[in-house]
């Protein structure tokens, strides 16, 4: 029963993306661009000074990252909440934190959850067919459990040939063909796309903290699952806060500007 | 390479097939890393560290000034919008969108000084125009891309864009102005420009 439960969610999940994403819009924008680009090149050589305009409009105008946002006022109002929770709440709380707990120990728990998550990633590359790079995950995970001590330290680091591969379920969707769907900003949980919700579905069946609700490891309450899940990504928050202080600086509409980097940021972990 | 065993001649050949490009190359990439080592000698001599951050951040900006081209930079920034623009108002945004850019940029520099800088290939995007890949190292062994994209002008190369973690920067500020200027006129991004530059010194 539970079984059936799972499959009827996940092929409603593909269902409604399928259905907001008529066409794989991310295809077939990639293969304008790629188009363009073609053009481009041809042009180039054409006398610089006859089209003096274009020479600072031609390498990104066509690449405008069009970012499907219907639910964009909404989206405005979590933000808003998340910066005001993170400003009054997160990264003062961080700070504390910071100060009582030694970097070595913070990092410590960064990297052991990291190195706990393997099965996702493992699992993703194996769905992307990539190979060697699920062999790389494999062997890192490996080194980092056993000479790493149960992955707080991080051996496999030094070898050049083991680079790190987030690969997660929403990359795998879209090396399938599947786009964006549109933008999605979730309270407490930031930044994403309905196609990378698919997330949710990696971590409830891949993630190994998900899994202490099974009998057979413990079956702790799903409290204990999400106060551990809690506690990893404030402990990653306690690394950020310069560099989200920094992007908030920056910005002049901070929303737009969280949104599209991380567009941004996603298609060059799927472009990898 | 296995064998060792190569007529000279071949050698000499490929050198001299490889030479234009090795002249070419080593112009953007080595521009980059004087400018980098720059700022970290900087950072490294005594005295440094007991300036204020205002200081700190304003000694760092004149050697960033050297290698950035802010008027590329504003210019692809806005891309089309850019001919909205009066060439006043092209001026006082060129001059304030480099405030801001500088500030964020040294802010940022200073916060990864104890980290390590590494130096990866350059690429050429188009002609005249070159990716110069660097990676900071972080404390946690992690490396975070950043890449200069730069275009020559005359016989220096300059800076118009850094890509951090595959995000542009000046692609990230065209999202952000290109909404506001679908709304708004160029004398109110103006206004918001001044705005931010204004509050900047006292904090």
């Amino acid at each position: 029963m539970k079984k059936l439960w799972a499959a009827t969610v996940i092929s409603a999940f593909f269902l409604i993306v399928g259905v907001f994403n008529p066409s794989f819009a991310m295809d077939r924008e990639l293969g304008v661009y790629l188009l363009a680009q073609q053009s481009q090149e041809k042009s180039a050589e054409a006398d610089k000074d006859v089209d003096e305009d274009d020479e600072y409009d031609d390498e990104y105008d066509d690449e405008v990252v069009k970012i499907n946002d219907p639910l964009i006022r909404l989206n405005r109002d979590f933000y808003l909440l998340n910066d005001g929770l993170y400003v009054v709440f997160f990264k003062p709380a961080a700070k504390v934190y910071n100060k009582i707990i030694p970097d070595e120990i913070r990092l410590s728990v960064k990297n052991f959850f990291y190195n706990l998550r393997f099965p996702i990633r493992f699992v993703n590359c194996l769905l992307q067919a990539k190979g060697t790079k699920a062999m790389e995950e494999f062997a890192t995970f490996f080194l980092n459990t056993t000479v790493g001590f149960v992955g707080i330290q991080t051996p496999a680091a030094y070898y050049e040939s083991l680079p790190p591969s987030p690969e997660d379920l929403g990359q795998t969707l879209a090396v399938w063909g599947l786009g964006n769907g549109f933008f999605i900003m979730y309270p407490i949980l930031g930044p994403s796309t309905l196609r990378d919700s698919a997330d949710f579905i990696d971590s409830y069946f891949l993630d190994p903290v998900n899994w202490l609700r099974y009998q057979r490891f413990g079956g702790y309450s799903w409290r204990t699952t999400v106060a551990i899940t809690a506690y990893d990504k404030f402990n990653k928050l306690s690394f950020q806060i310069g560099d989200i202080d920094a992007l908030k600086e920056a910005a002049f509409d901070p929303y737009i500007a969280v949104r599209d980097a991380y567009i941004e940021h996603r298609n060059k972990l799927i472009a990898e | 390479m296995k064998r060792n065993y190569i007529r000279p001649g071949v050698i000499l050949l490929a050198i001299l097939l490889l030479l234009p490009f090795q002249v070419y190359a080593a112009g953007a990439k080595a521009t980059v890393e004087t400018q980098i080592n720059k700022i970290l000698t900087t950072m490294k001599q005594p005295g440094f560290k007991d300036q204020s951050q205002d200081a700190q951040i304003d000694e760092i900006r004149k050697i960033i000034n050297e290698v950035f081209d802010y008027q590329e930079l504003s210019k692809r920034t806005l891309g089309r919008d850019w001919r909205k623009f009066t060439p006043e108002q092209q001026t006082e945004f060129i001059d304030l969108f480099s405030q801001v850019l500088e500030n964020v940029y040294a802010d940022r520099i200073l916060a990864y000084t104890h980290e390590q800088i590494d130096f990866g290939k350059e690429t050429e995007l188009k002609k005249g125009r070159v990716e110069v890949e660097s990676y900071i190292i972080t404390l946690d062994n992690k490396k975070v891309p950043l890449f200069y994209r730069m275009t020559q002008k005359g016989d220096q190369w300059r800076v118009y864009d850094v890509v951090i973690e595959g995000v542009s920067m000046i692609k990230n500020y065209r999202g952000e102005f290109r909404d506001m200027l679908s709304k708004k006129k160029p004398e109110d991004l103006l206004q918001t420009l001044r705005e931010k530059t204004k509050q900047k010194p006292a904090s």
